[in-house]
């Protein structure tokens, strides 16, 4: 009897174990955003921490200017598909060759990138910091000459911050002064072959998408072409989904006489 | 004998645009929003201090050249000076791949070298290598192709990497340098990390990975190995035979692998993809996706098949689906609604096919004169509508994709066809709709040079008329117009420059037709007179018996009898010849009965079947521009039809002709009595003749 009664608490406690497990795998489901943040944290590793603070927002930042063909807010732009796309070579006129602006595009887009992405990491330094007074740690930071620098590299998105100063100390004291967030992206590639589409459109009028297709087995260049002469390009990378997108007007032959 | 003279005067009205004139006179520099170098900004969307006072046109900072970043080096064409100074940038007046800063020719591709290895690209590329890798780098912008700069790389050549560890001893594939900077053994170059003479950890595997296209086997450590061929795996392990040892052992280049059945175009047993063949690496599942891979097997070994790039694609705007096979990487012209489909190019010239002129050419004089209107019809009403587009289709990596001709069939959509050894492969390409010189071309062979033109006989845009007295000049009496009538604008947004003129008003003209008749025949009320009696009972004034000039414009005119058959355009030219016509009297038909009309200097009626006049050449006067009716009917239709959207022409979407505006195309006739002496008597009102695609209006029909 008692070897059953024994038994019997076994199974009770095994199904309590049990649920508890389910319990907590529920709570870490539910919870995890704010559960990763803050084991994203660690004391020796404050870089791997804006990391994934910084992160998320750079990847949305860089996927909203890549669809309005490099700019947060454009100034000159044509409509697809209810987005305002930025014409990087223009002209308003009928057979002449549009102008480029911004002149650059890589330089353009990594202006882009630094002049709006400050705040996230203003506030993911001040996000660091308090996580290191919650460990009982004194903290000195200084953001004030804080500088980013943004390279759009082949295969990434590199931003440099540059005399951010963060300085810990509890048992001794570590400071850092550099950072880098690294963000996994092809942008590179699509701006180069934009800025060779963008040639084609300042020397013919248009670009020979197909062409660009075989030559790029990896890319999918589509796009309409609007009865204003206006062409629009979508770049996209059959891999990894990324798109940057853009319109431009240029040799534009007058309809009729 | 006193005569009076009637005037008859037909006008052709067509739309014309409102014209507005718009002049620049200020050049803004720097727009408040970006555009730089616009004409005439308003002061308040231009910078302060940047509004100057001529065109942008001839303001050097204003012109266009490229940019060289001083950052970056990246090179940009169309960049304004003025915009490129004042981000500090370099900026030349010249084009791209002339541009040389240092001795360099920064702005073309060349051969970018670091450590051991090269790669071909442009030399602000060159720099970004350095950076990314921290290594030096050296461009050279002299060698300009990528084969020459490929085989100049000699030490990225991967090896398999032995990296002993205690008891287990690794293989991985990378450069020798990195091999020996890890503490590796760097083997034999042509060795795999299955070798045996190497004896690793790592085995031969049945799994397959897509590099570079093609499908690779992988060992079991994860490197690739060679090219995936089915019948060099075997899960038995009596079934090994020396072939397939090898295999495993040493580097096999895709030339010594297994070859594609190219009459399949895909294959599930091989992996030696080749895009330009038209197939590529891809998933098992994601190939059977693609119609042109219909019964690929499912592969023993690994998941990656050579997949077919080609595409099925149902190119005929009709509702039966009939999906045809595409090559990966043709071109042809798809059929929208309202354009001529498959227009074909032949030869070396380029020059349309016979077909696409002979289906876009309507009105010739001669024997095609006699069977018009048919032709006329189909043409106008299926091909270059208001509102068509040509599209180009091709067929990428098992997809089609649609690119747009420029609209308002500025580019119209030309494809040909060349053999290779799977078939017939179609190029097509969107060309520009090279019109603009048409109309200077006065005469058929120049005109017809032109690609993009064509000649139809009748009215000179200079308005000459240039027949001799023994025929009509073919040659020079007639429009050059457009084959591929263009489109036209019609609506503007604001401040767009509209022009001056649209090109249907060439397609507007006035004539003047000459009736002569006797005193003494009742000649008032001539609006009630009929236009063609042929029955000789009544002695009046009728429109055809009383022509003296330009008749070819009464409608009926050239007629047997009213509402019968044409003449014969052989027949009436011998008429003007002094010939006789059928035996009939000629007040039993609709020509004219004046000799005027066909002699100089010669007044009142002919007699019987024949102008004896005209058998006279010095009294014979020029042939008419036309003989009959409906010759000038369908010529002038014709010109004005194919100056672009101009007339009586339905829209692609207008499923009803009835709803085109009955003003597109009309013809008016005023008529005027004169004195004797030239000077006017009475000007009658304005009566319209045709509406719609000439259609006798019912007031005037009544007439008849």
């Amino acid at each position: 009897m008692r070897d059953d009664k024994g038994k019997k608490g076994q199974v009770t406690l095994f199904i309590i174990i049990a649920i508890v497990i389910v319990v907590i795998g529920v709570l870490i489901f539910a919870f995890y955003p704010k559960l990763k943040a803050t084991t994203g944290f660690s004391v020796e590793n404050p870089e791997a921490f804006l990391q994934d603070c910084v992160g998320d927002d750079l990847r949305g930042l860089v996927k909203t200017i890549s669809k309005q063909g490099g700019s947060l807010s454009p100034s000159n732009y044509a409509f697809y598909d209810q987005t305002e796309l930025q014409y990087l070579c223009y002209t308003e006129n009928y057979n002449e060759a549009g102008s480029r602006y911004p002149a650059f595009l890589v330089d353009s887009f990594q202006q882009e990138i630094t002049e709006n992405i400050k705040l996230t990491i203003d506030n993911c330094f001040d996000s660091l910091e308090e996580n290191y007074k919650s460990k009982f740690y004194s903290t000195t930071l200084r953001k004030s000459l804080g500088k980013i620098e943004t390279k759009i590299l082949p295969k990434e998105i590199r931003l440099e911050l540059l005399n951010y100063e963060l300085t810990i100390a509890k048992d001794s004291t570590e400071k850092y002064t550099s950072f880098n967030i690294l963000l996994n992206s092809n942008l590179y590639e699509l701006l180069g072959i934009s800025s060779d589409i963008l040639e084609d459109e300042v020397n013919f009028g248009q670009a020979d998408k197909t062409q660009y297709m075989m030559d790029n087995s990896n890319l999918e260049i589509t796009g309409p072409g609007y009865s204003d002469g206006t062409n629009i390009y979508i770049i996209k990378n059959k891999k990894t989904n990324e798109v940057f997108q853009f319109a431009s007007r240029s040799l534009v032959p007058q309809p009729g006489v | 004998m006193k005569k009076r003279i009637f005037f008859l005067v037909f006008v052709v009205l067509f739309l014309v645009l409102a014209l507005n004139f718009i002049s620049a006179e200020t050049c803004c520099i720097e727009p408040l929003e970006g555009k730089w170098c616009q004409d005439d900004l308003p002061d308040n969307e231009c910078s302060p201090g940047s509004q100057i006072s001529t065109t942008c046109a001839t303001y050097t900072p204003c012109k266009k050249g490229t940019c060289v970043s001083e950052v970056s080096g990246e090179c940009s064409s169309g960049v304004y000076k003025v915009y490129c100074e004042s981000k500090g940038d370099e900026w030349y007046d010249q084009p791209k791949d002339n541009v040389v800063v240092n001795g360099v020719n920064v702005c073309r591709k060349g051969c970018c070298f670091y450590g051991d290895s090269t790669d071909f690209v442009k030399y602000v590329e060159c720099k970004v290598i350095a950076t990314t890798y921290n290594v030096n780098v050296n461009f050279d912008a002299s060698i300009t192709d990528e084969a020459i700069c490929t085989g100049l790389s000699s030490g990225n050549e991967e090896v398999a990497c032995v990296l002993e560890n205690g008891y287990s001893r690794n293989c991985v594939r990378m450069s020798k340098q990195d091999c020996l900077g890890v503490g590796g053994s760097p083997s034999r170059a042509d060795l795999l990390c299955t070798a045996p003479q190497l004896a690793t950890d790592c085995a031969k595997s049945k799994e397959t990975t897509c590099l570079r296209g093609k499908v690779y086997f992988t060992d079991t450590c994860g490197n690739i190995a060679n090219i995936y061929d089915k019948s060099m795996y075997s899960e038995n392990l009596n079934g090994w035979n020396s072939l397939m040892k090898d295999y495993w052992t040493y580097i096999k280049k895709p030339s010594e692998s297994c070859e594609i059945d190219s009459n399949k175009g895909f294959s599930s047993s091989c992996g030696n993809c080749d895009e330009i063949q038209g197939t590529i690496c891809r998933s098992y599942d994601e190939a059977k996706q693609n119609k042109a891979n219909n019964g690929i097997e499912k592969p023993n070994v690994g998941n990656n098949v050579c997949a077919s790039m080609d595409c099925y694609y149902d190119t005929d705007d009709n509702s039966f689906t009939q999906e045809k096979l595409y090559l990966h990487g043709e071109r042809w012209c798809a059929e929208t609604k309202g354009t001529l489909h498959h227009i074909g190019i032949t030869g070396e010239t380029a020059k349309f096919t016979n077909a696409t002129r002979e289906t876009l050419t309507n009105f010739q004089v001669g024997v095609s004169e006699n069977n018009f209107k048919q032709t006329f019809q189909d043409s106008y009403n299926d091909y270059n509508l208001p509102g068509s587009r040509y599209t180009m289709l091709s067929c990428i990596d098992g997809k089609v994709y649609e690119d747009s001709c420029a609209d308002f069939r500025q580019e119209i959509c030309m494809e040909s066809t060349m053999g290779s050894e799977t078939g017939n492969f179609k190029n097509a390409k969107c060309i520009e709709n090279n019109f603009d010189s048409c109309m200077d071309r006065g005469d058929k062979t120049s005109c017809e040079e032109d690609l993009f033109c064509k000649w139809i006989y009748g009215y000179r845009f200079d308005n000459q008329k240039v027949n001799t007295i023994h025929d009509r000049d073919e040659e020079n009496q007639g429009s050059c117009v457009p084959l591929f009538a263009p489109g036209l604008k019609l609506r503007y947004s604001e401040g767009e420059e509209i022009p001056e003129e649209s090109i249907c008003s060439l397609a507007s003209f006035g004539e003047v037709v000459k009736y002569e008749t006797a005193w003494t025949r009742i000649r008032d009320n001539f609006l009630d007179r009929p236009l063609c009696d042929t029955s000789g009972l009544d002695k009046n004034f009728d429109h055809t018996s009383d022509c003296a000039d330009n008749c070819y414009i009464i409608p009926t005119y050239g007629r047997q009898e009213y509402n019968e058959a044409y003449f014969k355009i052989e027949e009436l030219l011998n008429l003007h010849k002094g010939r006789r016509v059928l035996g009939e009297n000629l007040g039993e038909t609709c020509l004219s009965e004046r000799k005027a009309y066909y002699c100089e200097d010669k007044v009142g009626p002919v007699i019987g079947s024949q102008a004896d006049c005209a058998k006279k050449e010095d009294l014979r006067k020029e042939m008419p521009l036309f003989f009959r009716h409906d010759g000038w009917m369908y010529s002038i239709k014709d010109r004005a039809r194919s100056l672009g959207d101009c007339g009586y022409k339905p829209g692609i979407f207008m499923e009803n002709l009835e709803d085109l505006d009955s003003d597109l195309e009309s013809v008016f006739a005023i008529y005027k009595t004169i004195k004797a002496s030239g000077s006017e008597k009475k000007t009658f009102d304005v009566q319209k003749v045709y509406e719609r695609d000439f259609e006798l209006v019912e007031d005037f029909y009544s007439t008849i």
